[in-house]
């Protein structure tokens, strides 16, 4: 069976099968495609497309409370197993790849000049250095993180820091520092003076929860933290002279 | 030899560029120059292009780099014998180096403005010609190609006559309404010149064009007035009417003057009476129609024409006519010269002899073109536009250099004050022989054939600073004189006078002669003179003020000199890319280099970390690139891309209310969105970095009081704006939190109203306060600052990037409507979903996205202001153009006394890409454009729309109900959103049975 994608669905211990054109389940399902003449190629539910036996009216009946085929059909599409046809799985392919090397991007700068790297060139990298391949199962950020690693060894990149600032009162400041020291990345302002202790910092945006933690604990609610800046970039573009 | 010395008088020193239209013959004229002075043999004149020294510009056959040669020339003036040197300048034709031909001028004096014969005056004559006289560079016509009337174009010489006559006209209209146009503006500055004639003028004009009304009619290009001259450069012959007057008056007794003043004109010869008179009709009427020639006709072209008619066969009567020509025009001409069986070279050697290119033209240059000391006495309010300063010791240092200048003084303790316009890479060759490229054949053969002009001057020894110097700076010396090891202060083209910023020291390592691509070292140059200084790579970025006058005293020479606001004009934008990322830094360094070498190239770090590349055109952009790969970052692999065009997002109604709940369900924020008065963010927009560095500095609030002056006036700038819009304004009084993206942009965070029940405050907050309302006590203790702060985040997070397509957001306001707090649902131990700030930002960043959808989202684009001046004739296509690039015309003026219009304008960025090159090609050149970046607008239509009524989608095709390849917007954020890898609702496959059908056993 060429040019037909089954979609597949088990229940009381029956199969049910629906036959769909190529390339067009995925498309229904994210809801892009909205016309299910374009998607059925018969609109009746068989028990095996490749040999074209119908289901049974009792069984349908049993699986699903109804004899109604249409009803039927769109719960078969929406919750049954899929064969991923070959444009399909490649889109979902390149839209990965995208998103890994965009959020790259967004969140790694060169730790030379702090600016990011444009998006076409980490997908270079990860295309012709790298000969990276997506892996259909993992979400795009959890693959990001991991090609970062892998890029650390091709070129200089690191994740782009966090500046945060920290109001804490001020008796309990000394013993907060010394206990953050080992999650902070730099130190770039402190201010003892007054009830407050304040201070700004750069750290590592996967230590900001352990952080928070640590100041809520330590402070016992009194001090709080502050996002100056998600991602400290070089801002604003720059002449070459 | 005596080059040297003859410098040392600037009266005898020319400073000339060649001017014309693409291959209008430029090179090809400088060659016959050359090959005059020994450079070349002159059987190459004309078809070596001995100046065009790079590769592609051999083999394109187009000059790319304006390049300049020294040249010594012997004129007589009655009895004596002067030298003079011609210091040339070669400069490129194509609009894509407008910016080369601006630098050669501002070195220059007066220019050879070539016109074609063939084609008569075209675009980029009248653009050169203006902008030479604007710069009060006298100009001289060179009328070249005179062999293609007769060879091409078959004229007769009657026909040529008239011909010529066309362009001559054609040419001195754009003088004439250029003319018209400063008496204007004289009229318009007469009041203020009459209240203190002893200024200079504030603008550098008023003094000048007083001068120029008197010099209107020399301006004008005549024969008669010995400022047109007629050539052709691939057969190396010049003249002008005064060799024939010569010539003539010797054979008939004449006077030489009338001679001159006759014979170019409606004179024609009366026989009988032998008399010259004024215009045909008084001749005898009996007189045969072939009398009724105007002179030059008779005398001149006929001459001409008959030696071109002779060589048209070889047959033994054209070679008998030939030996009667040159006998009696007494030619030393070998027989074998004017018998060979080609004619080209048989023409080339008779009329080569006859009348030699290079006296022809350098008579001329000579004799009109001002020299140095002259024309920087006239040019001097263009050059050095200060007026007399008001204290005893600043007026003093103003006279003496203005005496400089004016006087082109070059003796011994004068202040030595000389202008760079551009830095020259150095040949690779003469560096390091050992990376020696192949030169193209041509080259080669005019390395052959050159002879090394000898110079006095022993090659310095540069300074053992060890470092190799890449640049050769491009100099025009004013006053004073230069040599090696001299400590120089470069002022750079930002220097103000009395700032102290702009300016560095230098040492020169080496004075040089420029040569086309090889240098000459000489001992000294002195006030009037073009060189080459090397030893200022890191002095100079493209243009400088060498003076050795320092900074207190000093004035800086006109900084538009050095060419207009070259950025304005690069409309070719390309993203360089490098094959690895380790050589990002590398790329950058030869950029660096690219941008010092080229005045008209502007390279950048944008904010993503592309690096940008900004030049002129496409033709440009190829011989950047070239020079990239093949010098400046040699051996980087690079690739060039489109630069990402980046788009903003707002609202265009005020929303429904949103609410955010943490998921513990503790707090719950209502939230809505609305548009801020474009007016107001745009004020905004501009003041952004501003702020941002006035804000980045003070790194909490007692600072910010500490520097209140400061404060104080951007307030009054930002509150202004508000002028009009009182109920936004009293809202953000008692409510204004925040303010993003990135801690200041365009888009405002208001706080909760005074009668919510939860008040809250934070530092960030009352900094922002500080901003636009007088100081508030610090409230921290009372209020509850993780609330706060997280809602500030999420504000920051949400318009960092937006939910259309993850750009920025730009003028929406977003209001904290009510903060409700249930303390109830709160047990004890940890939270099981995270700190509650956490919690806070992501569902804040939620809702926010939410109210933003619901209010009618827009994209907004940026646009560009494009200027554009066109004639009549392509009005209609450039319009066309415009429309089909959603270009938007704002302003539309004709210039007065010439049909040019002045059309102004609005073009997406999006849509600016092969715009200028699309324009040039539409109009045939005539409409070249300038583009800027203007301002942000929103585009109207919505993205979100999809055709739902009956009607809607008849209008639209039923077929094609997603809209994807009809709305625009919808259009431009998928393609960002696919771009940056983002879900785009998108079909894999339009038409299910349309897909191949695939075989089973393939």
């Amino acid at each position: 069976m060429t040019n037909v994608a089954v979609v597949r669905l088990k229940r009381k211990g029956k199969r049910f099968e629906v036959a769909c054109y190529k390339n067009k389940v995925v498309s229904w399902r994210s809801g892009s495609e909205k016309d299910l003449d374009e998607v059925l190629q018969v609109e009746n539910v068989f028990s095996n497309v490749s040999k074209g036996i119908v289901a049974n009216k009792k069984d349908l009946v049993a699986a699903f409370g109804t004899e109604d085929v249409q009803k039927v059909i769109l719960v078969i599409l929406e919750k049954g197993e899929l064969q991923v046809s070959e444009k399909e799985r490649q889109h979902h392919s390149d839209k990965t790849y995208q998103e890994i090397a965009s959020i790259i991007a967004d969140k790694c700068v060169d730790p030379k000049t702090q600016r990011p790297y444009p998006v076409t060139m980490i997908e270079r990298v990860m295309r012709e250095t790298l000969h990276y391949t997506v892996l259909p199962n993992r979400s795009a950020k959890q693959q990001a993180l991991d090609v970062v690693k892998q890029l650390k060894e091709h070129m200089e990149i690191q994740r782009a820091l966090m500046r945060i600032n920290l109001t804490a009162p001020s008796k309990s400041g000394k013993q907060l520092k010394e206990s953050m020291s080992s999650l902070i990345t730099e130190y770039e302002n402190e201010n003892f003076s007054g009830r407050f202790y304040e201070a700004t910092f750069l750290i590592d945006p996967g230590r900001f929860r352990e952080i928070d933690e640590l100041v809520k604990q330590a402070t016992k609610g009194q001090g709080s933290i502050e996002i100056v800046n998600i991602a400290v970039i070089q801002e604003a573009q720059e002449r070459l002279e | 030899m005596g080059e040297v010395e003859a410098g040392k008088s600037a009266s005898r020193v020319r400073n000339i560029c060649v001017l014309a239209h693409v291959d209008h013959g430029k090179t090809s004229l400088t060659d016959s120059l050359l090959a005059a002075s020994g450079y070349i043999h002159s059987r190459n004149a004309g078809k070596l292009r001995f100046l065009d020294s790079r590769e592609d510009e051999q083999r394109r056959g187009i000059t790319m780099k304006s390049s300049s040669a020294v040249l010594l020339h012997k004129q007589k003036f009655g009895d004596d014998e002067h030298s003079f040197i011609v210091n040339l300048v070669d400069s490129p034709g194509h609009v894509d180096f407008t910016g080369e031909v601006e630098s050669a001028m501002s070195v220059c004096d007066g220019a050879l403005l070539v016109v074609d014969v063939g084609e008569g005056v075209c675009a980029q004559t009248v653009t050169v010609l203006r902008l030479a006289m604007d710069r009060g560079i006298q100009p001289v016509l060179v009328l070249n190609k005179m062999d293609r009337l007769f060879t091409e174009f078959k004229m007769e010489p009657m026909d040529a006559y008239r011909h010529i006559n066309n362009i001559l006209e054609q040419v001195n209209v754009i003088v004439g309404v250029r003319d018209l146009d400063s008496i204007i503006r004289a009229s318009e500055n007469y009041a203020e010149s009459v209240e203190d004639t002893d200024a200079v003028g504030e603008d550098g004009g008023a003094g000048w064009s007083v001068d120029e009304d008197e010099e209107t009619a020399t301006n004008m290009f005549s024969p008669a007035n010995g400022n047109v001259a007629f050539a052709s450069a691939i057969d190396g012959w010049a003249f002008r009417v005064e060799n024939f007057a010569s010539m003539y008056s010797k054979k008939f007794g004449l006077k030489r003057e009338t001679l001159v003043r006759s014979l170019w004109g409606d004179y024609y010869v009366n026989a009988k009476t032998r008399r010259i008179v004024h215009g045909a009709d008084k001749l005898p009427k009996k007189a045969v129609p072939s009398a009724a020639k105007p002179m030059f006709v008779g005398f001149v072209l006929d001459n001409i024409w008959k030696i071109y008619e002779s060589v048209q066969n070889s047959d033994p009567e054209s070679i008998e006519k030939r030996r009667n020509i040159v006998g009696k025009l007494n030619l030393k001409v070998t027989a074998r010269d004017y018998r060979h069986r080609e004619g080209k070279i048989a023409v080339r050697a008779m009329m080569n002899s006859w009348l030699p290119a290079a006296k022809g033209l350098l008579d001329m240059v000579v004799e009109k073109l001002p020299s140095p000391v002259v024309a920087q006495r006239n040019r001097l309010g263009l050059l050095w536009p200060h007026s007399k300063p008001d204290n005893q010791e600043g007026a003093e240092a103003w006279l003496r250099t203005k005496n400089a200048i004016e006087t082109c003084d070059s003796s011994e303790g004068s202040p030595f004050i000389a202008f760079v316009s551009k830095m020259i890479q150095k040949p690779e060759d003469g560096s390091d022989p050992k990376i020696r490229q192949p030169k193209p054949r041509e080259e080669s053969k005019a390395a052959d054939e050159l002879q090394t002009p000898d110079t006095n001057g022993e090659p310095s020894v540069a300074p053992g600073n060890g470092q190799e110097q890449e640049f050769v700076a491009f100099t025009r010396v004013l006053s004073g004189s230069v040599k090696a090891a001299d400590k120089l202060y470069v002022y750079g083209p930002r220097f103000q006078s009395g700032s102290d910023q702009g300016w560095s020291t230098a040492e020169v390592a080496k004075v040089v002669l420029l040569m086309g691509r090889d240098m000459n070292a000489v001992e000294k140059v002195s006030a009037g003179s073009v060189c080459g200084v090397e030893g200022l790579d890191n002095a100079v970025l493209k243009t400088a003020t060498l003076s050795n006058i320092p900074p207190e005293q000093m004035l800086p020479l006109a900084s538009r000199l050095g060419g207009s606001e070259t950025t304005s004009d690069l409309v070719v934008r390309v993203a360089l890319e490098p094959h690895t990322p380790l050589e990002t830094e590398r790329l950058q360094l030869g950029m660096k280099k690219l941008n010092q070498a080229d005045p008209m190239v502007d390279t950048y770090v944008m904010e993503t970390g592309e690096l940008v590349l900004a030049v002129t055109g496409e033709l440009h952009l190829e011989r950047c690139l070239v020079d990239l790969r093949e010098r400046f970052a040699k051996g980087v692999r690079f690739h060039v891309s489109e630069p990402i065009i980046s788009f903003r997002e707002t609202v265009s109604t005020t929303g429904p209310t949103v609410v955010a709940t943490t998921a513990n369900k503790q707090v719950s924020i209502t939230l809505k969105a609305m548009p801020i008065p474009t007016r107001v963010a745009r004020k905004l927009d501009q003041e952004a970095p501003r702020i941002r560095t006035l804000l980045g500095e003070a790194k909490s609030n007692d600072d910010l009081v500490s520097q209140p002056e400061e404060l104080r006036k951007m307030r009054g700038t930002l509150v202004e704006v508000f002028d009009r819009e009182e109920e936004l304004f009293n809202m953000m009084k008692s409510r204004l939190w925040s303010s993003g993206p990135r801690s200041f942009g365009t888009n405002i965070l208001l706080g909760p109203p005074e009668a919510c029940k939860f008040p809250c405050y934070s530092k960030g907050i009352s900094m922002w306060r500080a901003l636009f309302f007088d100081y508030e006590p610090d409230e921290c203790s009372s209020l509850n600052p993780t609330i706060a702060n997280g809602i500030v985040a999420g504000f920051q997070h949400t318009t960092a990037a937006g939910p259309l397509c993850e750009e920025a957001m730009y003028g929406a306001c977003f209001s904290v409507e009510d903060i409700h707090i249930d303390d109830t649902v709160v047990g004890d131990g940890p939270d099981p979903y995270g700190p509650l700030s956490g919690q806070i930002i992501s569902s804040v960043k939620e809702a926010l996205r939410n109210a933003i959808t619901s209010s009618q989202p827009r994209l907004v684009e940026a646009l560009l202001r494009v200027e554009i001046q066109t004639t009549m004739d392509t009005l209609g296509s450039m319009y066309k153009v415009l429309a089909k690039r959603r270009g938007r015309v704002v302003r539309t003026e004709i210039k007065e006394g010439a049909s040019i219009f002045e059309v102004e304008a609005l073009v997406p960025v999006t849509e600016s890409f092969g715009f200028a090159d699309v324009l040039r090609m539409q109009t045939s050149g005539q409409a070249s454009p300038q583009m800027v970046r203007s301002h942000w607008e929103v585009l109207e239509q919505d993205p979100l729309w999809v055709p739902q009524t009956e009607e809607e989608l008849e209008d639209w095709s039923l077929e094609d109900k997603t809209l994807a390849n009809n709305n625009l917007a919808a259009k431009l954020v998928n393609r960002t959103r696919r771009r940056k890898g983002l879900h785009v609702v998108d079909k894999i496959v339009d038409k299910a049975e349309k897909q191949r059908t695939l075989k089973r056993n393939k």
